[in-house]
């Protein structure tokens, strides 16, 4: 989460809304979807960080799309962005599998969040009922 | 909730009485000049699973994402969104606290003394792809580390 502070209130980006336009702006210069595209931010000297991580494509020049998106991040963001590391995804396949998994999952959930309420209440109602079950049994021994 | 004249029988008999503006109207208008705000995806009352829930059960609430704090005629207004990529996040926040600041003082009549505004999340052109309709759609593989 970053801070600025205004005359007329204080403007606040949470560290996801950081992520995800570092993820957009990282993807755009890769020529790669977002969701092949991972980002972690730091903050170890009170300075942003975006490590980007990604299965790059051929003839990429590294420092040349690291300064692209740390001027784009920082435009976009308000603030100086302190270093962007581009780094080669040791496991692109299996993370953008994950990453596939998951934003199927929650897509298809978001659609329909009752539906995901309510197998959530029939699933502990479940697990309360195979656990009254098992303690009776046991007590009865 | 906003007083704005005291109740009162005037000596020409006509029936005065008390305006009240309740809560929820101010953040009703703070929401709708919000969301006209361009770069402005959705206002949201959370980010994640929870905040898609309770949009499902509140549905097109225009309050949501405001929370507003009212004392002696003077409005403190806190506003959590979802920005356009690739609108600048700051500007979206300083042109949203104009609007709002403008829609409530002209139409309200009271003093707003400040706007904090929360960027939650930032919707990219690839969520509608995917078929989302959330705008708290999440693609990529983040993470943070502070």
């Amino acid at each position: 989460m970053i801070e600025h502070e205004t005359d007329l209130g204080t403007t606040r980006i949470s560290a996801r809304a950081l992520t995800r336009l570092a993820t957009a702006v990282a993807a755009s210069y890769l020529d790669l979807a977002p969701d092949k595209v991972g980002v972690t931010v730091a903050r170890p000297d009170g300075r942003i960080e975006f490590t980007v991580s990604a299965p790059l494509p051929a003839a990429t020049v590294i420092d040349r799309v690291q300064e692209q998106i740390r001027i784009d991040a920082s435009d976009l963001i308000g603030s100086s962005i302190g270093r962007v590391s581009v780094r080669e995804s040791s496991a692109p396949q299996a993370a953008a599998l994950a990453g596939t998994f998951l934003t199927q999952v929650r897509t298809h959930y978001r659609r329909d969040p009752v539906r995901l309420v309510g197998l959530l209440a029939v699933g502990l109602t479940s697990v309360g009922v195979l656990a009254g079950i098992l303690a009776r049994a046991i007590s009865r021994k | 909730m906003v007083d704005t004249a005291p109740a009162t029988l005037d000596t020409s008999g006509t029936i005065t009485g008390t305006t009240v503006i309740t809560d929820g109207a101010i953040a009703k208008i703070v929401g709708i000049a919000a969301r006209e705000v361009s770069g402005v995806h959705t206002l949201t009352g959370g980010a994640g699973p929870l905040g898609v829930i309770r949009g499902a059960i509140v549905g097109g609430d225009l309050g949501q994402g405001v929370s507003i704090a009212v004392s002696d005629s003077q409005v403190a207004i806190e506003i959590s969104l979802v920005a356009d990529y690739p609108v600048p996040l700051h500007k979206v926040a300083a042109d949203v606290r104009a609007a709002v600041i403008a829609a409530v003082e002209s139409l309200v009549e009271v003093q707003v003394t400040e706007v904090n505004v929360t960027v939650k999340d930032v919707h990219l052109a690839s969520d509608d792809d995917t078929g989302s309709t959330d705008s708290t759609g999440s693609t990529g593989q983040a993470g943070v580390r502070e």
